[in-house]
């Protein structure tokens, strides 16, 4: 089969897989969105608020911790699968809560590898904000929560990539969802595990459409942050 | 309140090694309008902030309203905080529309929607921005902003408003606009401190001018500041200042302010026959020797000072108590 015949297979076996309803691929689009929708919130809940104390704050160490987080940016999502599974696996300290293989342990893992990307990014965002955001807030009477605010809202174009950002690594990502998913068919199988099966058993056609699957998928999430970017966009 | 709003003692502000600002006292009474004057890197900006709780002097204390500032808690400097307001040389407005920009301040206030808008409403009209209320306030000319800016203060009604170069970026058409606005805020008893460079505005603003040289507090900007009314009179226009009239040339009639050059005023013992329109008699008042000159002070109704060399002194035997003449034309008074 010649690349370009290949290609044009796989996108028909991604459209066919796609609309015509297969069960597995549903099931895998499903999960990998539950999973990673769910810890892209997570980390924007917890990730945002210390990325902006960390722009804001001047602390002893302050550079050194955010060379280590652009360092993490880059942790190897295997590592993290290692990690995570060292504590729940069952002999460990987590064993009883019974986590792995789960959907549960998925999120976690992701929680951990998206992280410092998103504290690291909105650092970066929060700290390219003009310094008058903080001084005209001030000034203008407001209390340190509605500074802090004010400075969230000038920066939300930059926040929104970082979210856009940690969310494209995570729905990308496979080693946690391999080591503490498990690849169970209709339980803890995403479209990167999928894909991942369909490779080692040679269907290349249908690893192939998944990849297009998983790329679709990404594309309208980045849509639809990109329309919530646009809306409040200047237009001189 | 009486007394003064802004009270500074001993304060000194140093970024790594250099002082930039140095002043041993300096005070801002209630209720009246001060001028900073100074060019780059005089302090007048520095001192807005640390006034303005948004930069912190190096030694020295600050006072507002009557309390030193480093002893409040938290909560009692913000209650400080949301009596004053300050205008930035180069605004910053938020990325929203024109009308939330103006709104902002007003909404840390607890005031009812209907104050909010009825306030905004005011500051807008005050400073022609009916036009601009829906749009995004980051689409705005610099002069523009410059006005949203502090259309945004004034809704607020401070007690103390600093103005960092208010009209710096406001074209001329706007100018005597944003210079009313400043007036109005002095005139319904806001405490009002404008930083400029421009000495003229100064003065259009205000006496009470303070000049900063390279941080620190230096003598008058002017000698002769004149306070009076512009009239037509006999087809001349005059300036009328307590019961001397002095001849001057504006199309401005009405209050004003104006100087005139102790250099360019003819001291003469007897009356001068020449074109100048402005001859008065007096007796000298006092005498001071300052930078190689000596600065003779005149009373001819109003107080004038006079440069004159130290031989010309001598060679006119002044003393004070003399009877001297004073001779200058109109274009040597400069009417702000």
């Amino acid at each position: 089969m010649g690349g370009a015949d290949f290609i044009a297979d796989s996108v028909t076996t991604a459209f066919g897989l796609i609309f015509g309803g297969a069960p597995g691929v549903f099931s895998a689009v499903l999960v990998s969105l539950q999973v990673s929708v769910t810890a892209a919130f997570l980390c924007t809940v917890i990730g945002v608020p210390l990325g902006f104390a960390v722009a804001v704050s001047n602390f002893r160490g302050r550079h050194l911790l955010i060379t280590l987080l652009n360092t993490l940016m880059a942790l190897p999502t295997v590592v993290v699968g290692l990690f995570v599974y060292a504590f729940i696996t069952r002999q460990s300290l987590l064993g009883p809560l019974d986590l792995l293989f789960t959907r549960k342990a998925m999120i976690v893992g992701e929680v951990i590898l998206g992280l410092p990307i998103i504290i690291a990014l909105t650092n970066t965002a929060i700290s390219a904000l003009d310094r008058q955001v903080r001084d005209t807030a001030i000034t203008l009477g407001a209390g340190r929560l509605r500074v802090s605010l004010t400075m969230l809202w000038e920066g939300r174009f930059g926040l929104l990539a970082a979210i856009a950002a940690t969310f494209g690594r995570l729905i990308g990502e496979v080693g946690i969802a391999m080591m503490l998913g498990g690849n169970i068919a209709a339980h803890t199988r995403n479209i990167t595990t999928a894909l991942a099966l369909e490779t080692s058993k040679g269907e290349f056609s249908v690893a192939m459409a998944l990849g297009i699957v998983l790329l679709t998928v990404a594309l309208g999430v980045n849509f639809a942050l990109r329309y919530l970017q646009g809306r409040g966009e200047v237009r001189p | 309140m009486s007394g003064p709003v802004v009270e500074i003692t001993g304060l000194t502000r140093l970024f790594g090694k250099e002082t930039v600002l140095d002043l041993p006292w300096l005070s801002f009474q209630a209720g009246r309008i001060h001028v900073l004057v100074g060019g780059n890197g005089s302090g007048k900006t520095t001192l807005l902030r640390i006034i303005a709780g948004l930069d912190q002097p190096s030694t020295g204390t600050l006072e507002l309203f009557g309390h030193p500032v480093a002893a409040q808690s938290r909560s009692e400097r913000l209650a400080v905080q949301r009596r004053m307001t300050m205008c930035f040389q180069k605004p910053y407005l938020f990325n929203a529309s024109v009308y939330r920009n103006i709104e902002y301040g007003l909404l840390s206030r607890r005031l009812t929607a209907a104050e909010r808008s009825r306030r905004v409403t005011a500051g807008v009209e005050a400073l022609n921005l009916s036009t601009l209320l829906t749009r995004n306030a980051r689409t705005l000319s610099a002069g523009e902003s410059q006005r949203v800016s502090l259309a945004r203060a004034l809704v607020l009604d401070p007690e103390l408003v600093l103005l960092d170069e208010p009209i710096a970026n406001v074209d001329q058409v706007n100018k005597g606009l944003v210079e009313r606005a400043i007036g109005a805020l002095g005139a319904r008893g806001s405490t009002v401190i404008v930083a400029t460079h421009q000495l003229d505005q100064a003065y259009r603003l205000s006496a009470g001018v303070t000049r900063l040289d390279r941080g620190h507090l230096a003598p008058p900007a002017l000698d002769n500041l004149l306070e009076g009314e512009v009239v037509q009179r006999d087809g001349t226009t005059v300036m009328l200042v307590g019961d001397t009239e002095i001849e001057v040339i504006t199309s401005k009639p009405g209050f004003a302010r104006a100087t005139v050059n102790p250099g360019v005023i003819v001291l003469s013992h007897l009356p001068l026959t020449s074109s100048a329109k402005n001859s008065f008699c007096g007796k000298v008042i006092a005498l001071r020797e300052r930078d190689g000159l000596v600065a003779v002070t005149v009373d001819i109704g109003i107080e004038l000072v006079v440069h004159i060399t130290g031989s010309s002194l001598r060679q006119m035997e002044i003393t004070i108590g003399s009877k001297v003449h004073l001779t200058f034309k109109a274009t040597a008074v400069t009417v702000f």
